[in-house]
């Protein structure tokens, strides 16, 4: 990732990697970062990617619920770059983001979409920002749209940002829309 | 060239070194992605929407005039760059 790449830059391959796996293994329990995480509603997302079969309204409450309690072990490189992009201003704490970005995943307007990436099993939200970002809060070149990637096969946030279209977030092929 | 603030000129510095690299690396990540973790792997392929972000903003940059002379010699670099690349990021996020 751009993160790790930088992080590979600064430490080498061998340390950015360790400290990478490191990282998702807190955050996931200590659990091996190789496992696919057994949580019931996590295996929900898998099944619904893989077979693209019929899914519940209550399921789907329940992936929202879970992606608004999961942790997200790179938040605070993540805000980082979002303040170096200008999509959230300097003063914006961990917290601070960390809350926008489950506010999104619980707005009720917001959208919830799953689809497979790098083969991996992935869940997001897309919600509008100005909904969720308080304006103090928003950069100077903040984005109509807010975006959270979830990683159903290790149980964490992997991404949030802003965009300015749908179109822009390059979604693959074959995602399912849930709401 | 347009009248520059010092703060327009060290954010297209930042925006040009941080965007020429990342494009320039892209052959070798499309050769190495599949060593990385699987987290690693889609996080450096979402997080090129951001990416794309800035290089909207430095587009914006140019179009305005505010680019010095070495500046629009490393934007032309840049658009160069994008232009041939531009394939293997389209199949990395495709992907």
């Amino acid at each position: 990732m751009r993160y790790a790449r930088s992080l590979r830059d600064i430490m080498g391959p061998k340390e950015a990697k360790k400290w990478m796996e490191k990282a998702v293994q807190e955050a996931s329990g200590g659990r091996k970062a190789a496992l696919l995480s057994p949580h019931p509603v996590d295996r929900v997302i898998r099944e619904v990617i893989q077979s693209s079969g019929p899914i519940s309204a209550s399921q789907i409450d329940q992936i929202v619920a879970r992606m608004a309690q999961v942790e997200f072990p790179t938040v605070k490189q993540h805000l980082a770059k979002r303040i170096r992009d200008k999509q959230w201003v300097e003063t914006t704490a961990e917290e601070e983001y960390l809350r926008d970005l489950r506010s999104a995943i619980l707005n009720s307007g917001a959208r919830l979409v799953v689809y497979q990436r790098r083969g991996g099993n992935m869940a997001a939200v897309l919600a509008n920002t100005q909904e969720i970002v308080a304006k103090t809060r928003r950069g100077s070149r903040w984005q109509p749209l807010l975006f959270v990637a979830y990683s159903a096969d290790r149980g964490i946030i992997v991404s949030g940002y802003q965009a300015s279209a749908l179109e822009e977030i390059s979604i693959p092929k074959g995602a399912q829309w849930l709401k | 060239m347009a009248q520059v603030s010092t703060s327009v000129h060290e954010r297209v510095e930042f925006l040009l070194d941080h965007l020429i690299q990342e494009w320039q690396n892209l052959p070798e990540i499309e050769r190495e992605i599949d060593k990385w973790d699987l987290i690693e792997q889609i996080d450096y392929v979402e997080e090129w929407t951001p990416t794309e972000g800035l290089r909207h903003e430095l587009e914006e940059y140019a179009a305005k005039g505010l680019l010095d002379g070495s500046q629009r010699e490393r934007y032309a670099k840049l658009r160069r760059l994008v232009s041939e690349h531009r394939p293997i990021l389209e199949r990395l996020r495709a992907s």
